[in-house]
């Protein structure tokens, strides 16, 4: 495929373009000022420009010193020693944006100056020690997060988010966590063993009923009572009803869904390609229509309890003996403190979860089992060859992605006190999937990357942006607003298209970039060659 | 000659109404190399994915090493002791040589996560093993590459050691000197020679360069139309009249 580079155009363009642009921008800036709208479009315009044309302003830069007088000033720079010129340019950079934002009025933030210079830290050091420094600061920061997000007035010690306002509120890390967790299970699934699943909200729905079963009254009305260490109010454990530990819960919850991956998968796995992708289709739409319909009235049995749900779900805690032998929390519930209280000992706790979640991923993926999938993903024919059991392996692939599928649902059921038949349709399944896609299939940090930006997007960030674009840039009246249209009254209502917008962004990945944002190494390789997966056909078997 | 390590017998393919191998009753012997040779459309590659259990046999029975292996599953036979090679490469492409080599070597499937004393040790040994795979094969300093980024003849070479990693008894390779040039063909036959004296191994070739089969083979038997025509020692088929009708036409025995 070629391209036309900005090189090839023609000189007149090539000067017209950046004085369009510039003309833009203070015509922008102008109606800005005009209709009092804060600065931010300015330097976001700015931030635009610097980044079109940095290659030019690089280059003119030497040329700019050698006219002042210096001479070979690029020759003579790049004999100084690597640790100079790693460290300098950065410094620069942060210069001229201070510069920028303190003639736009924008004083910097504390808080954002901190991460730039961890961040500038963490570059500076030599790559052995990056290595593990890179993941430790992060782990630390994210610990950390309640700490910050908690204050009453944390304003002031975060920056806002340019565009977006606001980090994201302590129910959206956690929502953004359990979805990275499930993104990682299906990657397991589609980016190493190369499996398309289109229904892996057959394991959420699977892993979230489980814990509505082991940890809730469901049971009580046929006499089934059981209690093992659940730290569930009083009432509640007297109704009835089975209740474990969630530590207990969760396992059983995994090792269920695994299970059922593997039902699922000994009829399936048998498919190639897009017939598999048909099948677990179907399997995604089957199990929530079960969810919706295994009531008194459907099933003869109150398994699920039908459209409502099953509510409540018991909170989970450590119990007495680890409460007052390690002063783990008894019950999420009852600690309220400003820091340490329910929300933010569950999202530690799926913190907990997701670091055990990444660590298996990656254990696997460079075990013989990884290397495994990854073989039949290239090629099934040249894999069953070289004696790789194929049913047995992608049957493995499917039940250690549903495992991690059926922990993160049961977690998700634990934080919501309840599950709701409505929250396993189909789209979910396609937004896991458009995570993995997003992120790059196969690469773990990368599926991550793209579970908690589109989790992020879909809680807050598109309400979030929609309101920056209304405050700052959209002429809006709310008085004129009709709330049913997208645009009315001169304001944007995003938040109605969101799914249009994830649409959006999964076309220009796919166009821009179609092997995600980080892809795997070898994912790489072949989105750029190519792969032939043709199978040897046997019309009979 | 030794006693067989495989037998066909009466074995029978149809792709629908196409008959693609007819009633074939086939022995290789132990410790030997035998060719397999036809026209294009033969039945070669067919023979060679039913023992393979690629395809399932429509009639017949196969056994190998005394032991009845029709309609296993490909990767059954495989552990079973029967390696193979493929006609057009299939190299597990975006893997390194070393990796490529490792899916061939057997070893415990689940453990992997716990990464427990012996598993490392396992995985320390397979890598020895397949370093030294990759050396006899004389890939030795290919080992990091990329198996697409290797040139043609290395690729050959790969799937050979690939195979020989499962352990065969018995190493089945179509083609292997497609594409070769005379030089590197010269040295395939070498290898072969090689294979069959330090590692006990009985090797079936399908190959359509003579020079291969006349070198290499102690047997060679002929396809055409799905049905043998001819088996015996290279010098005595390649003089068998039908044979030559097979390949250059009817009457050009009569004209020749």
């Amino acid at each position: 495929m070629s391209r036309t580079s900005w090189r090839d155009l023609p000189l007149v363009v090539r000067r017209a373009v950046p004085a369009i642009l510039f003309a833009a921008l203070i015509t922008a800036g102008l109606v800005s000022h005009v209709l009092r709208r804060t600065p931010e479009v300015y330097v976001l315009l700015g931030a635009v420009l610097v980044l079109l044309f940095a290659r030019s302003a690089y280059t003119g830069f030497w040329l700019g010193l050698q006219k002042v007088g210096v001479r070979n000033p690029q020759a003579r720079w790049e004999t100084q020693t690597p640790l100079l010129q790693r460290a300098v340019p950065p410094l620069v950079i942060a210069a001229l944006v201070l510069l920028v934002a303190w003639a736009a009025g924008v004083p910097p933030d504390p808080s954002l100056v901190v991460l730039l210079a961890i961040t500038y830290v963490l570059y500076l050091l030599p790559r052995r020690v990056r290595r593990f420094a890179v993941p430790a600061t992060v782990l630390g920061l994210a610990v950390a997060y309640p700490y910050f997000i908690q204050q009453t007035d944390y304003q002031r010690f975060l920056f806002n988010l340019p565009v977006f306002n606001a980090f994201p509120s302590m129910d959206t890390m956690v929502s953004m966590i359990i979805f990275a967790m499930m993104a990682i299970g299906l990657n397991m699934v589609v980016g190493y063993a190369g499996l398309l699943d289109l229904g892996y909200v057959a394991f959420y729905a699977i892993g979230a009923y489980t814990a509505a079963w082991l940890a809730s009254p469901q049971f009580a009305a046929y006499g089934i009572h059981l209690n093992v260490g659940s730290v569930a109010e009083k009432g509640i454990l007297q109704v009835g009803g089975i209740h474990l530990t969630i530590w207990l819960v969760l396992i059983v919850a995994g090792l269920l869904t695994a299970l059922v991956g593997v039902i699922i998968g000994l009829p399936t796995l048998r498919l190639r390609g897009d017939y598999l992708a048909i099948v677990t289709l179907g399997f995604g739409e089957i199990l929530p229509q079960v969810a919706r319909n295994g009531d008194k009235d459907g099933l003869g049995f109150n398994l699920t309890n039908g459209p409502p749900g099953i509510n409540p779900i018991d909170p989970p805690g450590f119990g007495h003996w680890l409460s007052s032998n390690f002063g783990l929390p008894l019950s999420y519930l009852r600690e309220q403190g400003a820091y340490v209280n329910f929300v933010s000992l569950m999202f530690w706790t799926a913190l907990g979860l997701l670091l055990i979640t990444i660590f298996c991923s990656i254990r696997l993926r460079d075990s013989r089992l990884g290397r495994a999938w990854i073989a039949i993903r290239e090629d099934e024919t040249a894999a069953a060859a070289m004696g790789i059991p194929l049913m047995r392996t992608k049957t493995w692939a499917y039940a250690s992605g549903a495992f991690f599928g059926g922990v993160a649902g049961a977690w998700f059921a634990t934080i919501k006190t309840g599950v709701f038949p409505d929250d396993f349709f189909f789209n979910i399944s396609i937004l896991i999937l458009s995570m993995v896609i997003l992120g790059g299939m196969g690469n773990v940090w990368g599926v991550i990357a793209g579970a908690a930006f589109l989790e992020y997007l879909n809680l807050e960030g598109i309400a979030n942006f929609n309101g920056w674009m209304n405050d700052h840039v959209l002429v809006c009246d709310p008085n004129k607003q009709n709330p049913s249209s997208v645009i009315s009254g001169g304001c944007l209502n995003a938040p109605l298209i969101t799914f249009g917008i994830y649409g959006a962004i999964i076309v220009l990945v796919m166009l821009l970039r179609p092997q995600g944002l980080f892809p795997e190494q070898r994912r790489k390789l072949e989105f750029e060659t190519g792969v032939h997966d043709t199978p040897i056909q046997d019309e009979e078997a | 000659m030794k006693e067989p390590i495989l037998v066909t017998r009466s074995l029978r393919k149809e792709f629908g109404g196409l008959l693609a191998v007819d009633d074939i009753d086939f022995t290789i012997p132990r410790e030997s190399t035998v060719s397999l040779i036809g026209p294009n459309g033969a039945g070669k590659t067919t023979f060679f994915n039913m023992l393979t259990g690629v395809y399932k046999a429509t009639n017949g029975r196969i056994e190998f090493d005394g032991e009845d292996i029709t309609g296993l599953p490909p990767h059954a036979i495989t552990q079973r002791g029967i390696g193979r090679t493929f006609q057009n490469i299939r190299l597990f492409q975006q893997m390194s040589a070393v990796e490529n080599v490792l899916v061939g070597i057997r070893g415990g499937m689940l453990a992997g996560i716990l990464r427990t004393p012996r598993i490392r040790r396992e995985e320390r040994q397979a890598r020895e093993t397949a370093h030294e795979l990759l050396a006899y094969c004389g890939l030795a300093r290919r080992g990091e590459e990329y198996g697409r980024n290797l040139p043609y003849g290395d690729q050959r070479r790969l799937e050979v050691a690939r195979a020989l990693a499962t352990q065969p008894k018995l190493l089945l390779l179509d083609e292997p000197t497609a594409g070769m040039n005379p030089q590197e063909t010269l040295e395939f036959i070498g290898f072969v020679h090689k294979l069959r004296e330090e590692r006990e191994l009985t090797v079936l070739l399908i190959e359509h360069d003579m020079r291969v089969v006349m070198g290499v083979s102690d047997r060679v038997t002929v396809l055409d139309y799905g049905a043998k025509i001819a088996e015996g020692p290279p010098k005595e088929v390649q003089n068998d009249p039908s044979v030559i009708e097979a390949y250059l036409g009817t009457g050009a025995v009569a004209g020749g």
